[in-house]
């Protein structure tokens, strides 16, 4: 064998290995829609304990808004706490999937072509339950609209100076612009949908959300265009979204907040953890559904390298913060970062944080490690814990103690804190839930478009 | 015999079919050339001599003016309408503005080319004549759509079957929206 000729067969190796089996058009596509026509065993339980999870979350939210947030475990000087925790793991969980779309999609990464739409549902439903936390924090949740610049007669507007009106600008752009290019994904494949659905009333449902989809020439042209447009302005709202919400902590004075390296962490944390959320969701829906031809060990390989990676820089965030801490010399800074948190009472989540998302993920330089579902799972899930536990000592360790050892007060979360966050994990999956039973989660047309490309690639 | 306007519709079973009958039809004076495929297909796109979208440069527009307006209302309500003091931070200050006109530029380009998508394929739409006609969209066929302006009838038979020759499987018409659908499923068209 040449030494030309080895790259080149790696090459295809690895490409074929995106997609095994099913070498037809029609056999992918017919394939791939049979989650739509019928429901597993397993959906309907599944459907009944996420949904009365969800009620608990609306009865919770009731709850608060009756009797205000002084039923949430928030005392002063730990004014955010549980709730802003949450809020900060959801957005975060929210970024892997316009990551995995929109960048990938702009650097010709063909292995996104299986998972992107799982993981661009994933972002929508994080985003939602992200933004429930603020919305309460406010206090009086109904006057939310005091947030947008509308002409009142008071003439009082937003305190455009403040990162936390930013967080409103930010969210809601970066929700809307998930929406339009998830749905934007899911028109041609409606439409495919439509023409195949085996009784009328799918055919009229899908139809409907098909918009009339036709897939002629002219309007794939127009489509790849928008598509590519919004997947270039949803690649800086990656960085963008993140980067903002760290601004809430990093402009305020507080030892442990006050921080220039929290825009790069807190993106990079949030990738990490919607990483481990894709995995955690895409694992147990590709064994259900017996999806391994198309979401292949190499997808699991790629995504993997993005958690080592990911994992990589978050560490590194971790050493810079206490570097930064230990090099500016300030004594309630270095307190925070030594005492308070590597030996003080936050200790469990500091070390936690430290082993579950920097240490475990490095596993996953064995190459046996990322193509075995099974570790990934449990490490996702491991990774997932970390990130939350990162936010939570972030948030409260910092104002338990800050300036003036006589405000020290430790924090314990009430019952209606843990009711919530239990609550928007089951909204969380209640939706994915839905979103798996009617909506088709593998790209169908994306993926034949790959399944093209490598027999194209193949022949040539 | 010279016919009024008639539109059609030829299924083929592959691409390659499909982008050798788009000449011939173009040959035979066929107006309003189009096809449908079930995934994207530059080559279709070049042989069709599509033009390239407008929809971004509208979409530049769009988002530079809402990017403009989320800077002029940051700017208004802070120096003009309320000038406030919070924090002896400055009035004016370019840095805390962008942020959110960033953010509103990129909503613009979002929305604006969501929506001119829409109005370029004025959609949505949910009954077009190619949905009326037979197989249409059932399995993974490419069709190549086209109009005679008033040909002939034994014209239109010579073209029928250099598309057949060509692999077409089958070649309906294709009926204005108000038409009885009928008329197609019930054999109106020629198959081949």
């Amino acid at each position: 064998m040449s030494p030309a000729t080895v790259p080149a067969d790696v090459d295809e190796e690895s490409d074929q290995e995106l997609l095994t089996g099913r070498a037809r058009h029609e056999d992918l596509a017919e394939r791939l829609l049979e989650p739509l026509w019928s429901t597993p065993r397993w959906m309907k339980p599944a459907l009944i304990v996420t949904f009365a999870m969800t009620l608990m979350l609306v009865g919770a939210v009731l709850y608060t808004m009756v009797s205000g947030i002084g039923v949430w475990g928030n005392r002063i000087p730990v004014v955010w706490a549980f709730a802003i925790t949450n809020f900060v793991w959801w957005i975060g969980i929210g970024h892997a999937g316009t990551f995995i779309s929109a960048f990938l999609l702009l650097l010709e990464q063909k292995w996104r072509a299986s998972i992107n739409r799982f993981a661009e549902a994933m972002t929508i439903f994080a985003v939602m339950q992200a933004a429930l936390f603020p919305l309460l924090h406010l206090g009086r949740p109904w006057y939310f609209y005091w947030l947008v610049p509308y002409p009142s007669t008071m003439s009082i507007w937003p305190q455009f100076r403040s990162a936390l009106t930013w967080d409103v600008a930010a969210i809601s752009t970066y929700f809307t612009v998930s929406v339009l290019f998830w749905y934007l994904g899911l028109v041609p494949d409606f439409a495919v949908a439509r023409d195949r659905a085996p009784t009328k009333a799918r055919r009229l449902v899908y139809g409907v959300f098909a918009l009339g989809w036709r897939g002629s020439a002219s309007g794939w042209m127009r489509y790849r265009t928008v598509y590519a447009l919004l997947a270039g302005v949803a690649a800086p709202l990656v960085v963008s979204v993140h980067s903002i919400v760290s601004m809430d902590f990093a402009t305020a004075q507080l030892p442990g907040w006050h921080s220039e390296i929290f825009p790069p962490f807190f993106v990079a944390g949030a990738i990490l953890s919607g990483l481990a959320m894709v995995f955690l969701l895409m694992l147990p829906v590709r064994r259900l559904y017996r999806l391994e031809e198309v979401i292949t060990v190499r997808h699991l390989d790629m995504l993997a390298r993005f958690t080592l990676v990911t994992s990589c820089i978050v560490g590194y965030s971790y050493a810079a913060e206490a570097y930064n801490a230990a090099y500016g010399g300030d004594v309630f800074e270095m307190s925070q970062i030594f005492s308070t948190r590597a030996r003080g009472p936050f200790a469990w989540a500091f070390w936690g944080t430290i082993v579950c998302n920097v240490l475990a993920p490095q596993i996953l330089w064995l190459r046996r490690a990322r193509r075995s579902a099974p570790f990934l799972f449990a490490l996702s899930f491991a990774v997932q814990v970390g990130m939350w536990v990162e936010r939570f000592l972030i948030i409260v360790a910092s104002q338990s103690r800050d300036f003036l050892p006589s405000s020290f007060r430790t924090y314990t979360p009430s019952f209606i804190d843990g009711t919530i966050l239990v609550g928007t994990l089951g909204c969380f999956l209640f939706l994915m839930l839905l979103f798996i039973r009617y909506v088709p989660f593998i790209p169908i047309r994306e993926v034949q478009r790959l399944q093209r490309s490598l027999a194209e690639e193949r022949s040539a | 015999m010279t016919l009024p306007e008639a539109r059609w519709m030829a299924r083929f079973a592959t691409e390659r079919d499909l982008l050798d009958a788009i000449p011939i039809v173009r040959r035979a004076g066929a107006t309003d050339v189009d096809a449908a495929t079930p995934v994207e297909s530059d080559a279709v796109l070049d042989s069709l001599e599509i033009r390239r979208s407008r929809i971004p440069t509208a979409a530049f527009f769009a988002a530079v003016g809402l990017g403009v307006g989320a800077w002029w209302i940051e700017w208004w309500t802070r120096n003009e309408s309320f000038p406030s003091d919070v924090g002896a931070r400055p009035n004016v200050s370019s840095w805390a503005d962008l942020p959110i006109v960033f953010e509103s530029t990129v909503l613009g380009v979002a929305v604006s080319s969501f929506v001119l998508l829409l109005v370029a394929l004025r959609l949505p739409r949910l009954r077009h004549p190619w949905f009326a006609v037979a197989q249409f969209g059932a399995d993974d066929a490419c069709w190549l759509a086209w109009a005679e302006p008033h040909a002939s009838s034994s014209r239109h038979a010579d073209l029928a079957a250099e598309l057949a020759a060509l692999g077409a499987t089958t070649i309906l018409p294709v009926l204005p929206d108000d038409a009885e659908p009928d008329a197609v499923e019930n054999g109106a068209g020629s198959s081949l």
